[in-house]
């Protein structure tokens, strides 16, 4: 099996990683809420329209989202804005199959600035 | 169509999750294998055991 030509990525490396997602699970329980855990690198600047989608792995444009939230801006960005921060997907409007999904950060330009680890919707103990 | 600057970012959420899984896989069978010595280990003993009786 050949493996993706990461050199060429890493180089645009920067631009896609300034959102960072954390305490990203492999599997999360079906029917449960998800909470996303993100923070901003400081140079970052996010914006009122930003949002974050839940895509299936292996997606190719921003229009095959899963499900989206906006983001929440935090209050003082200059003070807050490295800090933690989370939002709520809520279980109705969660996958319901196995597929591997995961987070990404679009902005309101449509730039993709972060994107998570994969993860399931299924009980971890089931094979 | 889609933009260069997406298929770029499409391609590199991809190569984050392959990544991610393919430590996965290595972690599994890294696990299975400690799991197949395991029963080797214990076929052993259980042979042993119905031997002596």
């Amino acid at each position: 099996i050949d493996e993706p030509p990461t050199s060429a990525v890493l180089l645009e490396h920067c631009s896609f990683s300034q959102v960072v997602f954390s305490s990203v699970e492999k599997f999360y329980v079906p029917g449960g809420d998800v909470t996303c855990y993100y923070s901003f690198t400081q140079q970052f600047v996010p914006r009122r329209k930003d949002w974050i989608g839940i895509f299936k792995v292996g997606w190719k444009t921003t229009r095959e989202y899963y499900t989206f939230m906006w983001v929440a801006l935090p209050s003082d960005l200059n003070k807050e804005s490295t800090k933690q921060q989370e939002v709520q997907f809520k279980a109705y409007y969660l996958p319901k199959d196995d597929e591997h999904y995961q987070f990404c950060y679009v902005d309101q330009d449509g730039v993709v600035r972060g994107a998570s680890i994969p993860f399931q919707f299924r009980p971890e103990t089931e094979e | 169509g889609y933009s260069g600057d997406e298929s770029v970012a499409s391609h590199f959420a991809l190569v984050t999750a392959y990544e991610d899984i393919k430590k996965r896989l290595k972690d599994s069978e890294k696990e299975n294998s400690f799991l197949k010595k395991r029963i080797r280990a214990l076929e052993e003993k259980l042979v042993g055991a119905r031997a002596d009786e």
